[in-house]
């Protein structure tokens, strides 16, 4: 999942509009970003799969996405929060954990349960569905878009541009398709 | 292990690039007296995934490429979103 992680800030935004919408966008991403470093610094592994659906293979993601450690970086960025209130908190907290919750489904069972378990979690639509998951997931991103366009028409605080939000989260996801990207 | 290789075209040559960095010992052999002055044009209307191919062949990408990607990814999307979201009105007062 790259794009509906952020469709997915975007609806809790929607639901808490105090939380500040950086928080909420950089909280869906978090394990991602926390991705990044700990492969440069070889705390965690990746091959690169070119015309193997999705493109790479995540062979030890334990410390960015396994799920105590989800719910680990989900406490510590939600708490950074606490100065908004709970209710903000949450929502950045639940951003964060969002991301785990949406990789279940696609991804294949790399999602340990904590560092270094022998049980992993992941239904494995990137693979059993190797151009099918891109429309599940456009749906999906569709959806949760939906939810925030509807409440941006009742609270004027945020969502001045949601048709131009939709269009971005659409190119994304043209630009990640099976199609155009074996990444 | 000691290979020789026959001609110098394009195999060839990237060939013999590339086998000593696995640790092999090559000999390129061809039997013109020079390189040629031009070769042919070729086009290539390659999909990404067989770019994506080549660049993993030729170590552009890597883990550390996908790495970045993934981290490039989800933080220059971000400010477009946030931008695109501002409030439809400003607060009043202050």
């Amino acid at each position: 999942v790259y794009v509906g992680h952020f469709a997915a800030g975007l609806a809790i935004k929607a639901s808490e509009p105090r939380a500040p919408t950086w928080a909420l966008l950089v909280g869906v991403g978090l394990l991602d970003i926390l991705f990044g470093p700990f492969v440069l610094a070889g705390i965690e592994r990746a091959t690169v799969t070119p015309s193997i659906s999705p493109g790479f293979s995540l062979d030890y993601i334990d410390w960015s996405h396994s799920l105590v450690m989800s719910l680990v970086w989900s406490l510590l960025f939600g708490a950074a929060f606490a100065r908004y209130g709970r209710r903000v908190m949450t929502a950045v907290g639940f951003a964060v954990f969002s991301h785990f919750l949406l990789d279940v489904p696609m991804h294949p069972p790399d999602l340990a349960l904590w560092p270094n378990s022998t049980a992993h979690l992941g239904l494995g639509l990137w693979r059993t569905w190797p151009n099918g998951w891109w429309f599940f997931e456009c749906a999906v991103i569709v959806a949760l878009w939906a939810y925030y366009w509807r409440r941006s028409r009742v609270d004027a605080s945020f969502g001045r541009r949601p048709v131009s939000i939709l269009t971005v989260l659409v190119l994304l996801h043209v630009f990640n398709s099976p199609w155009l990207s074996q990444l | 292990m000691r290979i020789a290789i026959n001609g110098a075209g394009i195999a060839g040559p990237t060939l013999a690039y590339w086998l000593p960095e696995a640790g092999h010992h090559v000999l390129l052999i061809e039997e013109a007296p020079g390189l040629r002055r031009r070769g042919r044009s070729m086009t290539s209307r390659a999909d990404l995934a067989s770019l994506a191919d080549v660049l993993l062949i030729s170590g552009v990408m890597s883990e550390t490429g996908l790495a970045l990607f993934v981290l490039v990814g989800f933080i220059v999307p971000v400010p477009i979103l946030v931008w695109l979201d501002r409030a439809t009105t400003r607060p009043q007062g202050g």
